[in-house]
Order: structure tokens, then sequence, then C-alpha cells
């Protein structure tokens, strides 16, 4: 049986759409608030959009996936799933983990206010990544993530926003188990969770868009 | 018991030096300035060079050679748009 006849268009073609919607408002968020930061050159709001930019990235990386997929089911050229699923674990890893390290730095780069704490976000980031060569275990990975999310909650403590940024860093992981457990969820549980990561998203913009119209 | 004064942050230190610039006449005095923002010479230090790299403010020179601080377009834009980025930050906690 070929590869094409296992593959199914309307689960593809509803992950490839998901993913190029968040890509999109993830760069709006970050687009938007340029016009703040141009005037303002506050590093709060530097960061704050670097942060969006690395979850535009890590989300870019899951369609760079999916259309290599594609490729590779037209083509009927045979790459092992492992190394295709490997390198876009580390790209998508690697930038989730950049944007959270840059969201919890935009809420206290007043009290660590030094470059090292960015080379630290990017080498946390990069050890991360490197726990897959050395036998990838996902429960390790999801509780690295949820271990920078009680960081977000923590250092934003006593601010309305921390339940916004830990929900969408929640999504985030969630996205990530998705991803790679795809038989956890079935399509249409898969579609809700979609549906919902949107109007989140959706949410955070009218509130960025409350500011930086 | 005495008043307790609020610590500045440091977007309304910079709307404040801005500010000053703008009410006098876009044109103020280095000294001036100083004597007004109500910071130390350290700290006024600090935030003028900030403010000049940032392209908020410039230095010109009148016929005699003295020194002024003025507003830039970039420093009559931050003015303009203060509210607006400090309700950003405040509410996003940046």
């Amino acid at each position: 049986m070929s590869a094409y006849q296992h593959f199914d268009l309307l689960r593809f073609g509803t992950e490839f759409a998901y993913s190029v919607v968040i890509v999109i408002m993830f760069l709006f968020i970050y687009l938007k608030t340029k016009g703040l930061f141009k005037i303002s050159k506050y590093r709060g709001i530097r960061y704050f959009r670097n942060a969006f930019l690395f979850f535009a990235l890590a989300y870019a990386s899951r369609i760079l996936y999916h259309s290599v997929k594609l490729m590779l089911v037209a083509s009927e050229y045979h790459v092992p799933g492992r190394v295709l699923s490997v390198i876009s674990l580390f790209l998508v890893s690697y930038f989730g983990s950049v944007a959270i390290g840059y969201l919890i730095y935009s809420s206290i780069w007043k009290k660590v206010e030094h470059w090292k704490f960015l080379v630290f976000i990017h080498l946390f980031a990069f050890m991360v990544i490197l726990l897959f060569p050395l036998g990838f275990s996902l429960l390790l990975f999801i509780v690295i993530q949820l271990g920078m999310i009680a960081a977000i909650f923590i250092v934003n403590r006593g601010k309305k926003i921390r339940y916004l940024y830990s929900l969408v860093s929640l999504f985030w992981i969630f996205n990530m188990i998705i991803l790679y457990t795809r038989s956890l969820l079935s399509f249409e549980a898969k579609l809700v969770f979609q549906v919902l990561s949107v109007i989140l998203l959706s949410y955070f913009i009218a509130k960025v868009l409350k500011w930086a119209k | 018991m005495g008043k307790v004064e609020r610590k500045r942050e440091r977007l309304e230190i910079i709307y404040d030096i801005i500010k000053i610039i703008n009410d006098n006449h876009n044109s103020i005095r280095p000294t001036r300035l100083l004597r007004q923002s109500n910071l130390s010479s350290k700290s006024f230090s600090d935030y003028f060079n900030e403010l000049r790299e940032k392209e908020l403010i410039k230095e010109i020179y009148d016929k005699k050679g003295r020194k002024y601080i003025t507003l830039t377009d970039n420093g009559f834009k931050y003015l303009e748009k203060y509210a607006v980025i400090k309700g950003f930050v405040d509410e996003f906690n940046l």
C-alpha cells in the first residue's frame, strides 16, 4: 500500500490551516507592537515582542514539518519518519522554549537586567533539545515546560495577565503533546482544541489592540 | 506622619524629562533640566544619555555657543503616546 493511500487530506488540511492561522496571529502581535517599541525603545516591549516572534517561528516549524511530509507523500520518496520528526522536534521545541523564556524575561528584566540572561534562555532551550538524542522523553519535556509556566506565574504574581500568559503557554505545551502523540485525541477533539486555541489568541490580540491600534 | 513619596518608574521619569522640555517651549538649558527633573546628577546623566541614544532628545547650540536641549520628532511622538505605552506596559507587566 502506498504512502498516499494512508494520507488523510482532511486531517492534514486542518492541521496545516490551523498552524498557518496561529503563525499569522502571533506575527500580528509582533508587528502590531512595533510602533510602541519604535517610539519608546522600551526593553520590556522588545522582549514581549520577541516572545511572540519565537512562538510564530515554533508554529512555522510545524508548517515546515507538514510541508515536508506532504512533499514526501506526493513524491512517494521514502525518508524515515523518525528523522523528520526529530528535526521538527528540535526546531519546534527550541523556538517554543525560547519564546517562553522571553515571556519570563519581559516581566523580570528590570530586576535581572543582564545580557547573560538572554544567553541563558538560548542555552537552556538548546539543552532542552539535547534531551532528544539522549532518549527523548515527552514527559520530561512537559515537566520542563510546566516549570517554565510556573516561573511565568510567579514572576507575574499579583497581575491579572499571569493567567493569560500561562494559558497561552499551556496551550503551546498541549500543542506539542498533540503533535507527537498523534493517537492521543480524536480528530474531533483536536478540532475543538484548535478552535479554543484560536479563540484564546483572539482574546489576547484584542487586549493588545486595546493599546496598539 | 510624613508624606511617603512613591518612587517614580523608569517610563514615568522619561516622560517627566520630555514633558519639562516641552513645557519650556522645547528648549531648555541642561542645568535647568537637571534641577526640574528632581534626579541626582548621576541618574540624570544616565537618563540623558539614554534619551539621546534613543533619539528622543537632541542638543543644539545658540549663536553664543550655549547648549540647549530640545525634543526630536520621536520625543514629541513619545509625549503623545505616553499614556498608551504606559497602559500597555502596565497591562502586560513589562
